[in-house]
């Protein structure tokens, strides 16, 4: 399948996935920065809450449960579940509020909250979408967005939530909740509207579980766009220079050199690695492979940021 | 330096511990073999495994056991001449066994098995995976055919999840709160059956009769349970408190997963849960990186292009080697503490794990 900048830019909503620690809040960031470098406005959503003055790529303001500019034309969010759970409650069930009040208060409720799993979750996918369509609503009043990227939580957690709804459905089969339900996997199920890009990284462990994870996504039934392999090593050198390279790594008199000479010949080889996982991500996947070089650094900056989102744009077909 | 010899030949419990990511099954094996070459009947406990290391570890496809014969491990240049078993979690299968074990009858065991609420949802309840893998150490360290049990535990970003998940569920399942909402409905009369039956509606509003019908018989039913399952979890918990056992924090250098070291750390030790070390997990290889002067040390280089981009990677390499020593001055452990240098090749096969044990044994 050709990749296409407009398929990926033309969703409503994008859940970034991939295992815990291959670098889905850096690929989230650089689609929202895809989004404004096309005067697009986007909205980045995290279930992490992340609190001023923490790390989070230098940007100021963290990431809390008011919507705020993260960089021009890219807002972002932090959900807290338990609070999507309230005000689900709200706005659907309860609108008096003395009432709403005493029943959120009731230990008993709250049990049952904890012990209907994937209620939090579907309503806080819910909400997701509900801030990224709410511009096309009459009476809105909140900022509307033309793309909202959902950093959603890794692997081994998201499965299991991706695949709630069908499990719900079959356990109710009345109730408000089943139509809440069903909504949403009628707008995860839409390709036209929502698709999952996976990030993974050029290692057996990643790889595996990165192919693993889109064969469950895809049997949700819910598209995959592409997989982003971050963290490649790419050989720098020409084939001369890696020749030179070899010859001189144990034949050089100034030690300092030697050492320098063997870290080119040690990352070659990882460069020779990252490109057999790439090769075989390519290979089980049809969707699109999209690689991001390993940058050599600890704390990513924005414009680092902008950097990968150029690297992706590069590799996409198309335009808008 | 003082490594984890020790720990393989005198403790019965090694809990590794450490968000996703960092290889908490890759150390985790290491040790186990170690202990079994030993000459310890030991067991590996893990979760999720990639395809390969599974392999590796003797799990052919969706098999539950497996082991590495003394054979294999011969090969792989163990000298000693013992063998490994290896079991994976299933948490519905550990869930199933601890009803059964702790039911007062068959009756309100199959009861229990068969009810739809417990058999579509109950392992997924938040913490229910955790609460699996104690059960699964405990019931392993019951058995008694054990002398060591090394356990790989799900990834968790705090230690709360991990260790308070097993009461927490438990206190869901056993709410007071739930059982009293029906017999409230039912005793009650006035302004409080108003109540009761407006929320039991509300409820039903949300999820539909049939829900709350499973959920009421399945929570009347745990009660039969309740108590042996609370007894199971408490006994777990001392012996993860006990001398015997030994927890191991496996990280990497990332902000994020030193940040939750210096957590757990401080949070193991206020718990007073035994920690036995700190394994920072595929560093880079090259701190002892010398200070290049790119015009003098690299002159011998023929071609400048080439001497530019040797610079360059000199540059990124050093610099990640700088932000790393100053991560692991961060964490500043008062445990011991050790560094397992990230290696060329990936680690699958026994040969790759035998590779990394010279880290963490004398």
């Amino acid at each position: 399948m050709d990749m296409d900048l407009g398929d990926l830019l033309g969703k409503k909503l994008i859940i970034v996935t991939g295992k815990g620690g291959v670098g889905k809040t850096a690929v989230s960031l650089a689609l929202s920065y895809l989004n404004a470098k096309h005067k697009r406005k986007s909205l980045y959503v995290t279930l992490k809450e992340v609190r001023r003055g923490s790390y989070f790529f230098g940007f100021e303001g963290g990431a809390d449960s008011v919507e705020r500019p993260l960089d021009k034309g890219i807002n972002s969010v932090y959900i807290d579940p338990n609070a999507a759970l309230r005000e689900y409650i709200r706005e659907n069930f309860v609108r008096l509020y003395p009432v709403y009040a005493a029943i959120l208060k009731s230990k008993t409720l709250q049990t049952f909250f904890e012990s209907a799993p994937g209620l939090k979750e579907l309503i806080t996918i819910g909400k997701v979408w509900h801030l990224g369509t709410r511009g096309e609503r009459r009476r809105s009043t909140g900022q509307a967005y033309d793309q909202v990227i959902f950093d959603a939580p890794s692997t081994g957690h998201a499965i299991p939530v991706l695949n709630l709804p069908s499990k719900v459905l079959r356990m109710a089969r009345g109730g408000a909740f089943r139509s809440h339900v069903e909504w949403v996997e009628g707008f995860l199920k839409d390709p036209g509207e929502t698709a999952v890009v996976v990030v993974s990284a050029p290692e057996e462990m990643v790889v595996g579980e990165t192919l693993d994870l889109i064969d469950a996504v895809k049997s949700i039934g819910i598209s995959v766009l592409f997989t982003v392999v971050n963290k490649a090593y790419e050989n720098p050198f020409t084939e001369d220079e890696e020749e030179t390279i070899r010859e001189l790594c144990s034949s050089n008199e100034s030690p300092a050199a030697e050492k320098l000479l063997c870290i080119a010949k040690s990352h070659m080889e990882r460069a020779d690695t990252s490109d057999k996982y790439i090769n075989k991500l390519r290979g089980g996947l049809k969707d699109g492979v999209l690689v991001i070089p390993k940058i050599f650094k600890k704390d990513l900056t924005p414009s680092d940021l902008e950097y990968i989102a150029s690297r992706c744009e590069a590799q996409l077909g198309g335009g808008i | 330096m003082k490594k984890l010899d020790r720990l393989v030949e005198d403790k019965r419990i090694v809990v590794c511990i450490g968000s996703g990511g960092v290889g908490k099954t890759t150390i985790a094996s290491v040790i186990a073999l170690e202990a079994a070459s030993r000459g310890r009947r030991t067991l590996a406990l893990t979760v999720d495994p990639s395809k390969r290391l599974a392999q590796s570890l003797g799990l052919t496809a969706g098999a539950a056991t497996g082991k590495v014969s003394r054979k294999r491990m011969k090969e792989a240049g163990y000298t000693g001449k013992g063998e490994l078993a290896v079991r994976l979690l299933d948490v519905k299968k550990t869930f199933d066994e601890l009803i059964m074990k702790v039911s007062p009858s068959d009756g309100a065991a199959s009861r229990i098995l068969a009810n739809n609420y417990y058999r579509s949802v109950a392992d997924s309840i938040a913490g229910a995976h955790e609460f699996m893998a104690m059960e699964a150490l405990y019931s392993s360290y019951e058995e008694g055919s054990y002398d060591l049990i090394v356990v790989d535990t799900p990834p968790s970003e705090h230690l709360s999840d991990l260790l308070s998940a097993p009461l927490r569920l438990h206190s869901i399942l056993d709410s007071q709160g739930f059982k009293s909402f029906f017999i409230m409905d039912r005793l009650s009369f006035g302004l409080t059956r108003l109540v009761t039956s407006a929320s039991l509606r509300f409820i039903q509003g949300i999820v539909g009769i049939d829900v709350i019908h499973d959920m009421w018989e399945f929570f009347t039913e745990f009660e039969s349970v309740s108590e042996g399952i609370k007894a199971r979890a408490v006994m777990a918990y001392d012996l993860l408190k006990s001398p015997s056992a030994s927890f191991l924090i496996v990280t990497n250098l990332s902000e994020a997963s030193i940040d939750n070291t210096i957590d757990w750390q401080r949070d193991l030790k206020s718990e007073n849960y035994p920690v036995g070390a700190v394994v920072v997990n595929r560093t880079n290889r090259h701190w002892d990186l010398p200070r290049i002067n790119g015009a003098v040390d690299l002159e011998s280089i023929p071609s400048r292009g080439l001497r530019d981009k040797l610079a360059g990677l000199y540059k990124g390499y050093k610099h990640e080697a700088d932000a790393e020593k100053k991560a692991l001055k961060k964490l500043g452990t008062e445990y011991t503490c050790l560094p397992v240098p990230e290696i060329d090749t990936e680690i699958i096969g026994l040969k790759d794990l035998h590779g990394l044990r010279d880290y963490l044994f004398g």
